[in-house]
């Protein structure tokens, strides 16, 4: 459904000369991937774009303009996705040299509500995270560490009898 | 062939097996399988399920939150000490318009805001009358699964740069609020926080991203 399988599509049918019409019904590309400016928004809570195959229902869109920048100083996703290092998506991009129209960033912040808590807490997500922590007392570091160890490799024939029950 | 306890990760050891070996976990619940196995505690619990695996469900299964884990940790030190990399300006937007300046590039001719009216064998009738003749047509189904699970969106702009969750070194924060930590919510809120970092909003705003599974 997501047109972004299209993109993806077109882009090896034109390396392998192809000649090719791609048509989308929108006015912006990216289907259900988009990342719409103000005005887009706006039109998507009227109905007035994604006719073809729209997955959404009951679209509200409160705006105040006076305290919003000017419509194209947003770029605000429907889907966000979250790419991983080692993903299908980046290995893609990397291997078909997209990844040269684009800038990254790096994110690595994560955060969790703990129910005895108003605030939020940070969550560790690498060893060194772990080590470094504050907020896990000692024991709890050790446990979670060796969880890790064996996450990074819970696949390995050795592992299996772990979680899959199998005999080595 | 001798079946050998494994008790912890890498050790072999001789005493007594508790019959763990024998069961395939890869169904149980997540949760119960940290705890029954590595001994972790409800609350770190929380953080592996609904943080580092990024369980969007309440019960995630053992097979599955292993395999988000495993994505998770081998993903850090790929490009850098961080296991996720945003695209500016829009991250998916921008990944599906790149891919299109790289079709147009090699020669493809892109039409935005042209609706079809009717496909025949070889031709595409446009609504503006404009046809199209060709050897082959690729087209999507419009149609939508009505087995499809709802999700609930909520999308803000924060007038405020949400500098405590997001920096130079994380352009974006997730942020997860597990089930019960929040009011009535049965299930995981997830959200995704944008901060000016990442090109799509203003310095000294952010673009709060939340999603929960409408079960």
């Amino acid at each position: 459904m997501s047109s972004t399988i299209f993109d993806l599509i077109s882009r090896a049918l034109a390396r392998a000369g192809k000649t090719l019409l791609h048509v989308d019904s929108n006015d912006f590309y990216g289907g259900h991937w988009a990342a719409l400016s103000l005005d887009d928004l706006t039109a998507l809570a009227e109905m007035k774009c994604m006719v073809d195959s729209n997955p959404y229902r009951d679209v509200v869109v409160q705006m105040d303009r006076s305290k919003l920048a000017f419509s194209r100083a947003y770029a605000i996703e429907l889907s966000p996705h979250m790419f991983y290092a080692n993903s299908e998506m980046a290995g893609l991009l990397v291997a078909s040299k997209v990844y040269n129209y684009l800038e990254f960033k790096a994110f690595s912040n994560f955060y969790i509500l703990e129910e005895t808590s108003s605030r939020l807490s940070r969550v560790p997500s690498s060893k060194e995270d772990i080590f470094t922590s504050p907020a896990i007392d000692l024991i709890a570091k050790r446990h979670l560490t060796r969880f890790m160890k064996f996450a990074l490799q819970y696949e390995d024939d050795a592992n299996h009898g772990i979680w899959k029950g199998e005999f080595i | 062939m001798k079946m050998m306890p494994i008790t912890e990760y890498g050790k072999v050891s001789s005493s007594n097996l508790n019959g763990m070996l024998n069961s395939d976990r890869s169904d149980q619940d997540f949760s119960q399988f940290l705890s029954d196995v590595f001994h972790i505690s409800d609350r770190i619990a929380l953080f592996i399920e609904f943080a580092l695996a990024l369980s969007p469900v309440k019960n995630i299964s053992t097979a599955d939150g292993l395999s988000r884990v495993h994505r998770h940790l081998t993903s850090i030190g790929v490009y850098g000490e961080f296991p996720i990399v945003v695209p500016m300006y829009g991250g998916g937007g921008e990944i599906a318009q790149a891919f299109c300046r790289a079709s147009a590039v090699k020669g493809a001719t892109y039409m935005l805001d042209r609706r079809i009216k009717n496909v025949e064998a070889q031709a595409v009738n446009f609504e503006n009358g404009e046809r199209c003749l060709a050897d082959h047509i690729i087209i999507s189904s419009s149609a939508i699964d009505d087995k499809a699970t709802g999700i609930a969106k909520y999308i803000v702009a924060l007038n405020h740069p949400c500098d405590s969750l997001v920096s130079d070194d994380s352009v974006a924060a997730f942020v997860t609020f597990p089930p019960g930590s929040i009011n009535s919510f049965e299930e995981p809120i997830q959200v995704i926080v944008h901060g000016s970092g990442t090109g799509s909003c203003p310095q000294g705003q952010s673009i709060a991203n939340a999603t929960h599974s409408n079960i």
